[in-house]
């Protein structure tokens, strides 16, 4: 069950009630272990021995790092424990690429291997651990337990956020009481995770599968709106199962970072990767953006830029083992440098035009919003080369003929543009306005607890016998043919 | 060490020596950003002859701290 | 510890009871209205009798008499006529696809008898039928079942393997489907919950058809109309009226083993090859890959099911009702009349007589 099943409802109100009927400290500590334990293993099976094999070699290599003083051997042992922590990451995700890249064919007991889940998460959750150590940002946690539930804990496990040892593992003290208040917090982010996960995200991901699961037969304003309708799939899939997250450790009393703040608003490509996937995002940048910065200071722009695109390039292949993720990191990157040494001449462009602040946030985030969905192409595209077809049809004459009879249709009347493989289309175009109505009104402050009670209760119903719906509907077997008979 | 690490600053974020107070970080400073980070880490090497470690760079997170850093380097408080 | 009668909770625990209760009871205001719509739609597909459990609705329609029921959507009969089994322990059972829905218990009086048609298609699936009727000491006398042609064709039991399923529908697809109703006609729903206490099962109430506490389904109209027939979607070459050169010797091997077990159990069996209209018949009769028809028909096989211990009647073809639309539901599925006729001629047998005594005086 992943977080946006109703099982996990079950589970989570099981867990909750437990934890508040016991004593704070370490018989919450052992309850909440043993939960993310049997939460991993129902995922994973017999992979939750590399989750243990993690947390061991965290705990292990933090303790030994913490009580070595002489410089080389600091130096070992974190190198030591990296490896071993980073050995699992490349073994199941890496390895396989790595060698067809490179022409070696794996014997098949290794090629078959899954991909334990969240594994590209809690690995670089106890990286960041070992580095804040090694640093000396962080004082290894000694007891076994605390460390364990660090790496293992279930809201985070699956899918981040990717949290930081300094801020989670003081919180594991857990003592503190039942509040309601605390509670509500929690569930309303659970339920606008749901919303956005359940009702949002997997709607959108039917136009978006039928495109990109066949490009070829698509029209470029299709795959221009699979784009689109893409990002936002993307977003509220991911963005929902981060609050979900977040609220279920917010209802034990544990804190966790956003992940999301409203990135499709953001004015540059630079200021989006601060709003998006914010604790990997960060995470590249404190661990490997400013020590390569660092190690650059004295080359001027050409250390800038080469740290920059090494850092996006490696957060594009944490992604996943392919060129798609390599070059997705690689745009970006280049992206990201484009903007920061070019900003300073738009500022001055639009300066020269005279046009408004507000206009300029708008044009920027939009142009922001349309090269983040371009490079995302290269994230879903089944082969590499269906992302040729998508970049070669959204810029072609075709894609100009499709505009021009939409655009025809839409204000002259004329016959509009048949797009077979879109289905439901003002459905989806309503789902994505209240996606970016919501993040308007949370970006001006407006939380869903400030909303005037009634509309939240009216929300909360419709918002639940929708998921709720949703949920009967996809767990019922389809039914007989010739039931006649 | 202040009214140096001040001008220091201010040079190279572009805001007024008066405004750097130890709480100036990025957090609430938006001329401190990437680019400026480092740009700050190079001008403080250079202006107190010192070489920092990239442990000590990352953790350099307000103007407190800086001061703090390079007095452990051993740099004079004058 | 305090002496006072109702000693006092301790400062920490009644703020964290106060907020349990907080918690608890916004939850339930909250979400109040969403409740009591569930309730209220569980209440309903309750009163519809769809999602009532099949043991329970099984009483429902012997505490009453002329109580109809059909829910689910065909997922649920086979539970269904096993909990009619288990409370009715009937001497006779019509066993078989959805041809065996015809037979009628007046037949077989004064035997108490069950009609578990559309519940079974192959020999392995009526033998797991027997299994699963047949425990605590009850066994039925006699099995009456559809023995066609078709069920000797090569791979047979694998095509209708997934129609066995003894797990009724689950809540969840019951409710799903009042809720559908519900959603696209409310009024003509509502209206007809009226007659729940003789009608139970979404489908029943819509259109009034439905199995009645001997099993029997309620007759489907026939017209005079050949047309009806030509494009009722059945006919040799498509299954089940397959199209096969020979007998296959899975399939015996499968029929010998059902058999078998009866016999175990001292169940009679007696197997009827119901009528087909002459669209089927002069299809198979005619057709050069019917290998299997024509062995079937012939002299050896049907010494071989003679000797088998099983009474085997074949009506595939009956000249005075194959030619005639109006005695037939579809082309594979003769009504009731037809039957009726059938079951004299079958209760007229010796066999059958030294078989069933008590009917053999009607």
């Amino acid at each position: 069950m992943s977080l946006s099943d109703p099982a996990f409802l079950g589970f989570f109100a099981i867990v909750f009630v437990l934890f508040y009927l016991l004593p704070g400290g370490t018989a919450r500590l052992v309850l909440l272990l043993a939960a993310s334990l049997g939460f991993y293993a129902q995922f994973a099976g017999v992979y939750t021995f590399v989750l243990l094999f993690i947390a061991a070699i965290a705990y292990v290599g933090g303790v030994a790092l913490q009580q070595t003083v002489a410089k080389g051997r600091r130096q070992t042992v974190f190198l030591a424990a990296l490896v071993a922590l980073l050995a699992p990451l490349v073994l199941f995700k890496y390895l396989g690429f790595l060698c067809d890249s490179v022409g070696i064919t794996l014997p098949d007991t290794i090629a078959q291997l899954a991909l334990p889940v969240g594994l590209s998460f809690f690995t670089f959750a106890a990286v960041g651990y070992l580095i804040d150590i090694n640093l000396e940002l962080l004082k290894a946690e000694r007891n076994p337990l605390r460390l364990a539930l660090f790496v293992t804990f279930f809201p985070l496990v699956s899918a981040g956020p990717i949290e930081r040892g300094g801020r989670l593992l003081p919180q594991f003290d857990l003592a503190a009481p039942l509040s309601a208040t605390r509670a509500f917090e929690g569930l309303r982010l659970v339920f606008i995770g749901l919303v956005l996960k359940v009702l949002i995200a997997d709607t959108l991901a039917v136009p978006v599968a039928a495109v990109f699961g066949d490009p070829e037969s698509a029209l470029p304003l299709e795959k221009f709106v699979a784009m689109v309708f893409f990002a936002f799939n993307l977003y509220a899939d991911f963005a929902g199962y981060s609050l979900i997250a977040i609220g279920c450790a917010k209802m034990l009393g544990i804190d966790v970072q956003p992940n999301f703040r409203q990135p499709f608003l953001s004015p540059t490509i630079p200021d989006f990767w601060r709003n998006w996937h914010m604790s990997l995002s960060f995470w590249v940048r404190d661990y490997l953006f400013m020590p390569l910065r660092a190690r650059w200071r004295r080359s001027g722009h050409r250390g800038m830029v080469a740290a920059t695109v090494v850092s996006f390039t490696i957060l594009g292949i944490w992604h996943g083992a392919g060129w798609q993720f390599f070059f997705y990191g690689l745009a970006f990157g280049v992206l990201a440098s484009a903007s920061l040494y070019t900003v300073k001449y738009r500022d001055a462009v639009y300066a020269r035009l005279g046009v408004p602040p507000m206009v300029v946030r708008v044009i920027r985030a939009f142009i922001t919003f349309v090269l983040f969905s371009l490079v995302l192409v290269l994230f879903r595209v089944n082969y590499l080369a269906d992302a040729w077809l998508f970049y070669r049809d959204i810029f072609s004459l075709g894609m100009l003929d499709n505009l021009a009879t939409a655009l025809k249709a839409a204000f002259h009347g004329g016959a509009p543009l048949d797009m077979p493989m879109m289905g439901p289309y003002a459905a989806y175009w309503l789902l994505i306005a209240a996606v970016v109505a919501g993040d308007l009104m949370a970006r001006s402050g407006i939380t869903l607890a400030k909303i005037p009670m009634s509309i939240q209760v009216a929300a909360y119903n419709l918002g639940m016998a929708s998921i709720a719906y949703l949920w009967m509907s996809s767990s019922v077997a389809p039914p007989f043919l010739y039931y006649k008979f | 060490m202040t009214a140096r690490v001040a001008r220091v600053f201010s040079e190279v974020l572009g805001v007024s020596a008066e405004q750097i107070t130890d709480d100036t970080s990025p957090d609430n400073t938006p001329q401190w950003d990437s680019m400026a980070a480092m740009n700050l880490v190079v001008a403080i090497e250079d202006e107190f002859d010192v070489t920092l470690s990239t442990a000590e760079i990352i953790s350099m997170r307000n103007v407190a701290i800086v001061k703090k850093v390079l007095t452990a380097k051993g740099v004079a408080d004058a | 510890m305090s002496a006072v009668e109702g000693a006092e909770v301790p400062a920490a625990e009644r703020s964290g009871l106060r907020e349990w209760r907080r918690l608890i009871v916004s939850l339930i205001l909250v979400f109040s209205p969403l409740l009591l719509a569930g309730a209220t739609l569980e209440g309903l597909a309750w009163r519809i009798g769809e999602t009532m459990p099949l043991a329970m609705a099984s009483q429902w329609q012997d505490a009453a008499p002329g109580r109809v029921w059909r829910g689910g959507d065909g997922h649920s009969f086979l539970a269904y006529r096993v909990a009619r089994i288990d409370d009715l322990k009937p001497e006779i059972i019509a066993l078989g696809p959805s041809r065996a829905n015809a037979f009628r218990g007046d037949g077989f009086a004064p035997y108490s008898f069950y009609n578990a048609g559309q519940t079974a298609w192959t020999f392995e699936q009526y033998q797991r039928f027997l299994d699963m009727i047949a425990h605590d000491g009850y066994a039925p006398r006699a099995v009456v079942f559809d023995l066609d042609y078709w069920m000797f064709s090569s791979g047979f039991d694998h095509y209708w393997a997934s129609r066995f399923d003894p797990k009724p529908e689950t809540h969840i697809a019951n409710l799903l489907r009042v809720l559908g109703q519900l959603t696209t006609d409310p009024v003509d729903l509502l209206k007809r919950l009226g007659r729940t206490d003789r009608e139970h099962g979404l489908f029943t109430l819509l259109t009034g058809e439905g199995f009645g506490p001997d099993g029997v389904l309620t007759p489907k109209p026939t017209t005079p109309d050949p047309q009806r027939l030509a494009d009722d979607g059945t006919g040799a070459g498509v299954p089940p009226a397959v199209f096969a050169d020979r007998i296959a010797d899975e399939q015996v091997e499968a029929f010998e083993r059902f058999v078998a077990a009866a016999k175990e159990r001292h169940v009679a069996l007696i197997g009827i090859q119901l009528p087909f209209y002459k669209k089927v018949l002069s299809a198979l009769n005619d057709s050069p890959d019917a290998g299997i028809w024509r062995e079937f028909q012939g002299d050896k096989w049907r010494q071989r099911l003679a000797a088998s211990g099983v009474l085997f009647f074949d009506f595939a073809d009956m000249p005075d009702y194959r030619d005639k639309p109006e005695y037939f539901t579809d082309s594979l599925d003769p009504d009731s009349r037809v039957v009726g006729q059938i079951m004299r001629t079958v209760m007229a047998d010796p066999r059958v007589r030294d078989l069933l005594p008590k009917a053999a005086g009607q």
